[in-house]
């Protein structure tokens, strides 16, 4: 399901009209097990190599991410999602505007938040009860 | 615990800072490692695969209604036979005056490498696209970008199968030069609100709106006579020394699928 979160972002990019998708992380952070930390290194390395053509920026965030997730959370919240895809996306702007590679623009800041969240949420949800769900049914069998 | 706390938040500290740091010294034109390449290549390779059909679809989707769009292309069209052979003429000339001259090149002349758009980050929509074309096609860093209405970018970072285009709307370092109306010469130097800014042009100079920018071939790797835009509006600087104008960009940003890459020289 990682992957095709994954895969899902890389085509949905494509369609400017749909929102900024953040399918990979919404994954991750609903989906928690002993090695999380480790997997989203290794996906945000990934996510870095095929988006940006850097190192390490959202393969640290990710990890960055969860984890504050993780403390902040008591059961799986989608207000608490959403403050997360929020705070990845002002750690992202910041970063980027500190290293000068793009210009501080709240108006454009703003405009990336409001696309992340609609899109992203109707995932989350869609995640929860349909794929979590059949998955705990499975499981329980 | 309290200690182990202060840990953690010092270790996130410590990571976001050395993020900052090699992002800064990664985000730069830079080769990509062996590693990275493959990566990038694997993972492209396979979404094309995924999007190559629903692109056709897409296309499919913006072509309904485009029966005004035919009308106004056929009346182009009857416009081509005469300007084919005008081309047909000018190029005759150049081929005489280059043996004459004894010139190798011109600034004009240039290989053509056709491409596909296969990604591109909507958080920055306007600066940079994947396209299915790397080094083992014989594109480089730095080869101009162009598509059917003029340029779009050039190349910043290749692999061996894929390539990133920063395009021309996005924040760019190097200042591209462009001519107007090929007899006065300025820079782009900026992007914003959906126009490109040029400057260095001399406030004495006829420049009026709807003149044609195209790029100049000197100082980078565009080749001269590729359509940029036209002019929009014309406004002086702060000291009234010089004009700057605004271009509206010839290629529509929001639909880049397919593109050329164009090396200078042959």
């Amino acid at each position: 399901m990682l992957i095709i979160s994954f895969y899902l972002d890389l085509i949905l990019n494509n369609f400017k009209f749909i929102g900024i998708p953040l399918f990979t992380l919404c994954y991750l952070l609903l989906k928690q097990n002993k090695n999380i930390y480790l997997i989203s290194f290794i996906t945000g390395l990934i996510y870095d190599i095929v988006y940006l053509d850097t190192l390490i920026l959202n393969g640290f965030l990710f990890p960055i991410i969860i984890y504050i997730y993780n403390c902040l959370r008591k059961k799986n919240n989608i207000l608490l999602i959403i403050l997360m895809i929020i705070l990845y996306q002002t750690f992202i702007f910041l970063i980027l505007c500190i290293v000068r590679y793009i210009k501080f623009d709240f108006y454009k800041y703003i405009i990336i938040v409001l696309k992340s969240l609609i899109i992203n949420i109707l995932y989350v949800i869609i995640l929860k009860k349909v794929y979590l769900k059949q998955k705990h049914i499975f499981l329980n069998r | 615990m309290k200690i182990d706390k202060k840990y953690k938040i010092l270790l996130i500290i410590i990571i976001i800072i050395l993020s900052i740091t090699l992002l800064t010294l990664t985000l730069k034109n830079r080769k990509l490692t062996l590693i990275e390449s493959a990566i990038k290549d694997t993972i492209l390779f396979t979404e094309k695969i995924v999007y190559t059909p629903i692109n056709y679809i897409k296309e499919k989707i913006n072509n309904i209604g485009s029966s005004d769009e035919y009308v106004k292309l056929k009346e182009k069209a009857s416009e081509y036979d005469a300007l084919k052979v005008e081309l047909e003429e000018a190029k005759k000339t150049i081929e005489d005056l280059k043996k004459t001259l004894e010139l190798n090149t011109t600034l004009n002349e240039y290989q053509k490498i056709n491409a596909t758009v296969i990604t591109r980050d909507i958080s920055s929509w306007y600066q940079f696209i994947t396209i299915d074309k790397g080094t083992n096609d014989g594109v480089t860093v730095g080869d101009a970008v162009i598509n059917s209405q003029g340029l779009i970018g050039n190349v910043s970072k290749v692999s061996k199968k894929n390539s990133t285009v920063r395009l021309l709307t996005g924040e760019y370092n190097n200042k591209i030069s462009v001519k107007i109306n090929n007899s006065i010469y300025g820079l782009i130097v900026n992007y914003k609100d959906s126009y490109l800014i040029v400057e260095g042009i001399a406030e004495n100079t006829a420049i009026e709106k709807e003149n044609i920018v195209s790029t100049t071939g000197l100082g980078n790797n565009f080749p001269s006579g590729i359509m940029v835009g036209t002019v929009e509006d014309i406004t002086t600087d702060s000291f009234d020394l010089a004009k700057t104008l605004l271009v509206k960009p010839s290629v529509d940003f929001d639909n880049l699928n397919y593109v050329t890459v164009v090396k200078k020289g042959v």
